[in-house]
């Protein structure tokens, strides 16, 4: 890794000291045909087809269509209404464990802190599979409530818009806690401290002071939210909701009888992605303008509560959490659980699913773990020296770079998916098959999607990395290579190491641009799962969701260890 | 209203920030916390805030206990280090803020601010966000969000710490000024000596978290109690040695110093024996033939002399010792060169003996 | 120097990995074999192992499969996607106009099978229509016989005091919220079935029946199998349209179920075809003989499916699969033993355009009210 990145920095620095020098112009080049070839080519392509008829003439009938059909319309209106309504939940629910975790002292709060990470791991389709083993018009709670309690017929958590908003809710606070924990801790202490002293106290302080104060990190968790939920479409198929874009978008992909329909999808894809790239482009404006971010790190003490509030907040995150969990009790059940219906827990247990699964795991957790470490080295490669040239250089177009990282952020994973496949279907001068035909098209687009991470963790430490330690390497006679290689990469290298760790998490339990895009042959565990549920072995899907829990807390923990509780700084 | 701070102890983890502490705030008194950095002044300051809360003792407020009282229901106004203006209001909204929150009309808010800000001379700037004011305006506004409020005592926070030596002098007459108008109790924290000694009426000298003397600036001046003390206001040669004779209950000392045996003045808390530190201020000693018949006289050689201007401060050998002596510039005359033998004498008067304790070493250290 | 002839080496063994299927040659068949396919993994599964035993004892190849599992649609509109050339080589399942569409663009390749299992195929079954189940001119071949029925939990049905033996059950008000099935365009099953609702009744009362069975659906899954999945679950009561082995496939995982085969319900003979231009040809043909021969029948009548030779029954050891399957459609052993009613007429269901007029039907009138229609 520190031999590509060592590579490729050197170069942008010669173009900024000599004018030219060859290494630079080709390293600098070689990000840019990166980005040119496998984030701007699709995008492009995506707006070209639907911008255009199948003959390939120029024409807005397909957006006229969009717009005039209420069925997409109501589509349309409902997937903002559920993204807002889910930064809404995922709001109340994330700021309160941040302002809570990071404010005062209570029995447990280092569990609570270490716990509310954990329901981001959950690989798609597990998360909205185990809520309704528990909360299904079958699950567990409603079967005790009509077995036990006498209720005439089952109360409807999950089937409808609300049984999304409760699984987007759920598995997406944590994104949310995060960025407040970060922005939170960038702003003085003493700021809150000015306000308890002119007589502001508790939630008046808070929304008046501390709230606004962290919204540059509110702001991009709210994002990152809305983002994941306008283009989640498995979890609304589960609970039998299709009159939103994203369900939209994929059944009319995948269907390819219907050639109008399939149009229609990738023109609703396109208008996903220039949603995407609204809603970024407002947020950004937002940011900018209130950044208040001072590099006092200094601690502020935690209060203590008195016996009862203690009592409610441990009550409070810890309904919460149980919340947050019941996915995995439900996937842990079911994929134990034999013949389980109608009974509020299994009445039989097996290995059989695991032993099922076993036949095919092996190939899907190597194909998995060898796709999500190659994109990593891919972040590395492509995002060190992007973060590089834009902490340390003035080259030109780098303003361009961050904006389209940024932009990799907000794009709907469904819409990248889309895109990839219309672009890459034809095979590439000097190559016998298409590129969506090789299994490096699923490394590389999983390394597109979490290239900002990389990026971002990146250029944070090197923020943190003061220029003054380069400065002095280079004084003492270290040419800017060596200086990069022995006194940057040293400093950065935890905070690089955290942000790849992240990406290889999230590309674990990445499917929504990589289902359409999987090469037969070279499955990966949450395309297996997806296979599995497909073909209606839900208990073998339950296994393998299983088994991707286990290895994404194992991950979790990793970075615990490298990088304490505070980790905010990667979705910041 | 006056400030009590009885026998506090604050505690972070096993260090002890504050030991035992124990001061008097007169009513409309400026009362300057000083010492160096890490002493425990800041943590007194917050106490009295009411931002942390003692692990002993007690804090009140004209004789009222006010040590559980979390810090907005005290009615004090606090002045950051670092301004703590809030970013995201204008200037008049962060002054009136507090006003609001006591929900003060419109039209009350608005003369409030104005006259705080009349008070600060920064009428004009209501419009504008913290960040588009320079740091000097900035802490004018703090002070002013703090008064506006009439508290009942203010408290400062290294208030000067972050500006330019120019602006800092002229902020710090307008503190003193506005503090004498409004005869506001204030509390009031600097590691700056020069700076508290010109603004208070009162200062405690604090260090590793004990109060070392609580005085006036002319009292902590002249009649340092302890070798920290005395070390840390102005300038002064320290010279270890031991206590050899006493009379008059300690008034008259004689030490045997590692520059040779001296007379000075001390107090009931020397005993015979015991080790001890001289104190002299370059300002008291004399040098050269008109030394006269003074019963401290020092042979020394000159090893160094910086000109100031005014005066010259000759760093002269006694015996390994390095003593500083100021000698005022009569104008003209030449002075002298390294090496140059002279003759070192001051008075007894100003010749002070403080008992050695444990904080010799650090004073020694401290001179160097 | 060494060390960049080391990464050249390494580089050029990489390249080689990627490109390595497209220029394996083997004596007999290849050694890779991939089926893009709506017969859910239940069956497929066992068949492509099975496959890959036979193949290792007929040929000394080990075989290595693998399945794209696709609904009928997608899976069809991917191999158009794949405009000749394909990722996948055999194209197993749904209605036998598709294959017939696929052939007529080209992009099927004659199955080379044994004459004898060829012949031992009828050429067509069911009354008063007749369903194809295999091409005169030799492009696709039918594999099994499968029903597209009902189901329910028989416990949630009993609690909810209603009974299924027929499609006009289905309306019961008692089920109201409590049918699951998938929409037509996305399921062939579900199509088929809302085909032959649309023949027995006409157009117009068609519609309205399946309005009714609107009002009672509380869900439409994404996909067919979908439906036994939550009908087993105990989440709804019963399934429309469910491909008989999909139900069966539960009952094997341990579920309870029961299968009502109504009404000239439609029975697909799951259509298999090798595609033109497939990365392994060889391989293709020999898994379509492999499902032919007597063993790949007598796995699949132990699936939930039925033989498409009259030859063969099912049957087998009490307890087996066989005789649970058999027990499980109420007795049935041999398609070719009984009466076979049928009312689907391929020339009128399989045209392009009345596709489209279904499909475009339903989501105009069923799935865009469906809210105002339950009221």
């Amino acid at each position: 890794m520190s031999s590509a990145a060592a590579e490729t920095v050197p170069a942008g620095l010669g173009v900024r000291r000599l004018g030219l020098s060859l290494g630079g112009v080709l390293g600098y080049g070689a990000i840019w045909a990166f980005m040119a070839v496998f984030l701007i080519y699709p995008l492009l392509h995506l707006f070209y087809d639907a911008f255009t008829t199948e003959a390939g003439e120029l024409t807005l009938a397909n957006f006229r269509d969009f717009f005039t059909d209420r069925f997409y319309l109501r589509a349309l209106g409902n997937s903002i209404l559920l993204g807002l309504g889910t930064v809404v939940t995922t709001s109340l629910i994330g700021v309160t464990f941040a302002f809570l975790l990071l404010r005062y002292e209570f029995p447990g709060r280092r569990l609570f802190s270490y716990l509310s990470i954990v329901p981001m791991i959950m690989p798609p389709l597990v998360g909205v599979m185990g809520f309704v083993f528990i909360l299904g018009r079958a699950g567990t709670v409603n079967i005790l409530l009509m077995d036990y309690l006498g209720f005439p017929r089952p109360i409807n958590f999950m089937y409808g818009i609300q049984g999304i908003l409760i699984v987007e809710t759920l598995h997406l606070f944590p994104l949310m806690t995060l960025s407040i924990v970060d922005a939170m801790g960038k702003i003085s202490p003493s700021l809150d401290e000015a306000a308890e002293s002119v007589g502001a106290r508790g939630f008046r302080k808070f929304w008046d002071i501390t709230f606004p104060l962290t919204t540059p990190g509110y702001v991009s968790g709210a994002l990152l939210v809305f983002i994941w939920t306008f283009a989640d479409f498995a979890t609304p198929l589960v609970v039998g909701v299709d009159d939103l874009l994203a369900s939209q978008a994929y059944l009319n992909i995948v269907q390819f009888v219907d050639r109008r329909l399939f149009k229609m999808g990738i023109v609703i894809s396109a208008i996903m992605v220039l949603l995407a790239i609204l809603f970024l482009i407002v947020a950004k404006k937002y940011i900018a303008i209130k950044d208040y971010s001072s590099l006092s790190y200094s601690v502020i003490e935690r209060k203590t509560l008195c016996p009862l509030a203690k009592g409610g907040v441990v009550c409070f995150l810890g309904l919460i959490l149980i919340l947050a969990f019941i996915p995995y009790l439900g996937i842990a059940l079911d994929s134990f659980g034999k013949g389980w219906a109608l009974t509020p827990f299994p009445v039989q247990y097996t290995l059989q699913y695991f032993e099922r699964v076993a036949f095919e795991t092996p190939k899907f957790i190597v194909n998995s773990l060898l796709y999500a470490g190659i994109s990593v080295v891919i972040c590395i490669a492509i995002g060190v020296p992007i973060a590089w040239v834009g902490a340390r250089t003035r080259l030109p177009g780098r303003e361009v770079l961050d904006s389209l990282t940024t932009l990799i952020l907000a794009l709907p994973g469904t819409g990248i998916g889309i895109a990839y496949m219309r672009a890459f279907r034809e095979p590439l001068p000097g190559f016998e098959v298409a590129f969506i035909g090789l299994w490096v098209v699923i490394p590389v687009v999983l390394g597109v999607r979490r290239l900002p991470y990389t990026v971002r963790g990146t250029y944070a430490s090197l923020q943190i990395v003061h220029r003054s330690y380069e400065e002095a390497g280079e004084s003492v006679g270290a040419t800017r290579a060596r200086t990069f290689r022995d006194i940057t990469l040293p400093l950065i290298w935890k905070g690089v190491l955290v942000g790849s760790l992240y990406s290889f998490i999230l590309a674990l339990q990445e499917a929504s641009a990589t289902l359409l895009l999987v090469v037969p042959g070279h499955e990966m565990m949450t395309v297996g799962i997806f296979n599995f549920y497909i073909g209606g072995s839900v208990n073998e899907a339950a296994a393998l969701g299983f088994l991707l829990i286990l290895l994404g807390a194992a991950c979790l923990l990793i970075i615990n260890r490298l990088a304490g509780t505070r980790m905010g700084g990667v979705f910041g | 209203m006056n400030i009590d701070i009885e026998g506090i102890v604050k505690r972070f983890g096993k260090l002890e920030a504050v030991s035992d502490v124990t001061l008097h705030i007169g009513e409309g008194e400026l009362f300057t916390l000083l010492g160096p950095s890490g002493c425990g002044k800041t943590t007194i300051l917050r106490v009295v805030g009411g931002f942390h809360r003692p692990d002993r003792g007690r804090v009140l407020f004209g004789g009222r206990d006010v040590t559980a009282l979390p810090p907005y229901e005290r009615n004090i106004g606090m002045v950051f280090q670092n301004y703590a203006l809030w970013p995201h209001m204008r200037i008049f909204d962060n002054i009136a803020y507090g006003l609001r929150l006591r929900r003060f009309s419109a039209a009350e808010i608005r003369e409030k601010v104005d006259r705080a800000l009349h008070l600060v001379n920064l009428r004009g700037l209501e419009r504008r966000y913290p960040g588009e004011l320079s740091g000097g305006q900035q802490q004018r506004v703090a002070l002013a969000r703090a008064l506006v409020l009439n508290p009942h005592a203010l408290l400062l926070d290294e208030p000067l710490s972050n500006l330019d030596a120019k602006i800092r002098i002229q902020v710090r007459a307008e503190i003193r000024k506005l503090q004498k108008e409004l005869g506001i109790t204030t509390l009031y924290v600097t590691h700056d000596q020069e700076e508290a000694l010109t603004l208070s009426d009162r200062i405690a000298v604090l260090n590793h978290g004990r109060l070392q003397q609580v005085g006036t600036p002319h009292e902590l001046y002249e009649k340092p109690q302890t070798p920290f003390v005395a070390d840390f206001i102005g300038i002064n040669n320290l010279i270890p040695g031991k206590v050899t004779a006493l009379r008059d209950g300690g008034r008259g000392v004689r030490v045997e110093s590692v520059v040779g045996p001296l007379e000075g003045t001390g107090d009931e808390r020397l005993a015979p024996g015991a080790r001890c530190v001289v104190c002299v201020r370059p300002e008291s000693a004399r040098i050269g033939e008109e030394a006269g018949a003074a019963v401290n006289r020092l042979s020394a050689v000159v090893s160094f002399p910086s000109y100031i201007g005014n005066t010259v401060r000759y760093d002269v050998d006694v015996n390994g010792f390095l003593f500083k002596i100021d000698v005022q510039n009569p104008g003209g005359s030449r002075e002298l060169p390294p090496g140059s033998p002279v003759v070192v004498c001051f008075p007894t008067a100003a010749t002070l003996v403080l008992p050695a304790e444990g904080e010799t070493a650090a004073a020694v250290e401290g001179a160097e | 120097m060494r060390k960049v002839f080391v990464i050249l080496a390494c580089f050029a063994f990489a390249l080689g990995a990627l490109f390595a299927p497209a220029f394996a040659q083997s004596p007999a068949i290849e050694n890779e074999l991939y089926l893009i396919t709506p017969v859910s993994k239940d069956v497929h599964d066992p068949m492509l192992k099975a496959f890959a035993a036979w193949a290792k004892k007929k040929y000394g190849v080990e075989v290595k499969t693998s399945a794209i599992p696709k609904g009928t649609p997608v899976a069809y509109g991917q191999i158009l996607e794949w405009k000749g050339r394909p990722q996948a080589d055999v194209f197993w399942g749904g209605e036998g106009t598709l294959f017939d569409n696929l052939a007529a663009e080209g992009l099927l390749e004659k199955v080379q099978i044994p004459k004898t299992l060829w012949e031992a195929i009828p050429a067509a079954i069911g009354k008063p229509v007749p369903l194809p189940l295999k091409d005169p001119k030799g492009f696709w071949v039918g594999t099994t016989l499968e029903p597209y029925g009902l189901i329910y939990q028989p416990k949630l049905l009993k609690r909810l005091g209603a009974e299924i033996r027929d499609w006009d059950d289905l309306l019961n008000p008692k089920l109201k919220g409590q049918i699951a099935q998938c929409t037509p365009d996305r399921s062939s099953s579900s199509h088929a079935s809302y085909e032959v609702i649309l023949q027995t009744y006409g157009w117009e009362k068609g519609w309205e029946w399946l309005k009714k069975l609107a009002a009672n659906t509380g869900i439409f899954t994404a996909r067919s199998r979908d439906v036994p999945n939550v009908v087993a679950k105990g989440e709804f009561a019963v399934g429309f349209a469910v491909p008989s082995y999909m139900a069966f496939a539960e009952v094997l995982a341990g579920y309870e179920l029961v299968f009502v085969y109504p009404k000239n319900a439609y029975v697909t003979p799951e259509p298999m075809a090798v595609l033109k231009g497939a990365p392994h040809p060889k391989a293709a043909h020999a898994f379509v003989e492999f499902c032919l021969t007597e063993e790949g029948q007598l796995l699949l009548s132990g699936l939930g499916v039925y033989p498409i030779t009259p030859g063969l029954k099912v049957q087998g050891a009490p307890g087996s699969n066989q005789e649970k399957a058999v027990a499980f459609t109420g007795g049935l052993r041999s398609f070719f033993e009984v009466e076979i009613g049928n009312v689907y007429d391929d020339k009128i269901a399989g045209e392009k355009k009345r596709i489209e007029e279904v499909n475009s039907y339903f989501r105009k009138e069923i799935a865009e009210k469906h809210k105002e229609i339950v009221k």
